[in-house]
């Protein structure tokens, strides 16, 4: 045996040794979408969301309350569809994962009302990130919805 | 020094003994032996039946030996397995620092990317990002009929 093909073999040696440096992609993504109603209430109320989350809309819009509606929870496989309906919005979120590569979430996102959809678009989420699909009219305010996907 | 070259040079200086070497061993054979007891015999053949039993070492001790001779006879094997080390002991921790990153909640927000947004004919579209945590925000602004 030559060294060159020593060389091969060592490799090959170290590729069976490693076998968590490829692991297999997941097949189901899992889903939650918070649902948020923004409004400008006279007077003010409070608003009932995580701190966080709300210091990062008051920074970007000028709603005076963000009221919790309530969170869905779900999973799909990839080219399957997961949707969540807000009934008191007559909206529903739909969102179908295209992909998985490493650590990254490829999916189509829509909201659909009455059948028709009002915004659909591709999004890459790294997993555990988060989207915000939100500006509908409901009959409090306006709807925000954040999407997570892992 | 070994206890045979202790011997060796005690006999190359010692005239007695050179003399008394050759038939010592002849000496001793022809002694008579009284033969073993019953009890004795059957300590002996316990002794050797255990040892016959145990099991053969399998540690680093043993084995050491073995990967010496090995690498002897088949220097390419000795060579594939430094490489193997080499490649493994270089990615392992590549690896395990790449799965124990723990990203912040604005890391990963901003690594989030919207590649693609249709909206209704009678809508509008904002794309915004939050200050801090990076959050993407896809703003929907439907005109009233």
């Amino acid at each position: 045996m030559t060294h060159r093909a020593a060389l091969a073999l060592g490799l090959v040696l170290a590729a069976g040794l490693a076998p968590a440096a490829a692991p297999a992609q997941p097949r189901t993504v899992g889903f939650s979408a918070q649902a948020i109603e923004a409004s400008n209430p006279t007077p003010p109320g409070r608003s009932d969301i995580d701190p966080a989350l709300l210091g990062e809309l008051k920074a970007t819009f000028q709603f005076t309350r963000y009221r919790a509606l309530g969170t869905a929870r779900g999973s799909a496989e990839i080219g399957r569809t997961w949707s969540a309906s807000f009934a008191g919005a007559g909206l529903t979120l739909e969102v179908t994962p295209k992909s998985v590569d490493g650590g990254t979430i490829t999916v189509e996102a829509r909201l659909v009302r009455g059948g028709s959809p009002v915004v659909a678009s591709t999004l890459r989420i790294a997993s555990g990130g988060k989207v915000l699909l939100g500006g509908p009219t409901i009959a409090g305010g306006r709807i925000l919805v954040v999407l997570t996907a892992r | 020094m070994t206890r045979g070259d202790r011997e060796v040079r005690h006999l190359a200086r010692c005239a007695a003994c050179r003399e008394t070497a050759p038939t010592l061993g002849g000496a001793l054979r022809a002694a008579p032996v009284a033969p073993l007891s019953a009890r004795e015999r059957a300590r002996v053949w316990a002794a050797v039946r255990s040892g016959m039993g145990a099991p053969r070492g399998l540690g680093l001790d043993a084995l050491l030996p073995r990967l010496r001779g090995l690498a002897r006879r088949r220097p390419a094997l000795a060579w594939a397995a430094a490489v193997a080390a080499t490649v493994t002991l270089v990615l392992a921790p590549l690896h395990v620092g790449r799965e124990r990153r723990v990203f912040s909640q604005a890391e990963l927000n901003a690594q989030t990317t919207v590649e693609h947004v249709d909206a209704a004919p009678s809508a509008s579209v904002l794309l915004l990002e939050t200050p801090n945590q990076r959050l993407s925000i896809i703003w929907v602004i439907e005109e009233l009929p």
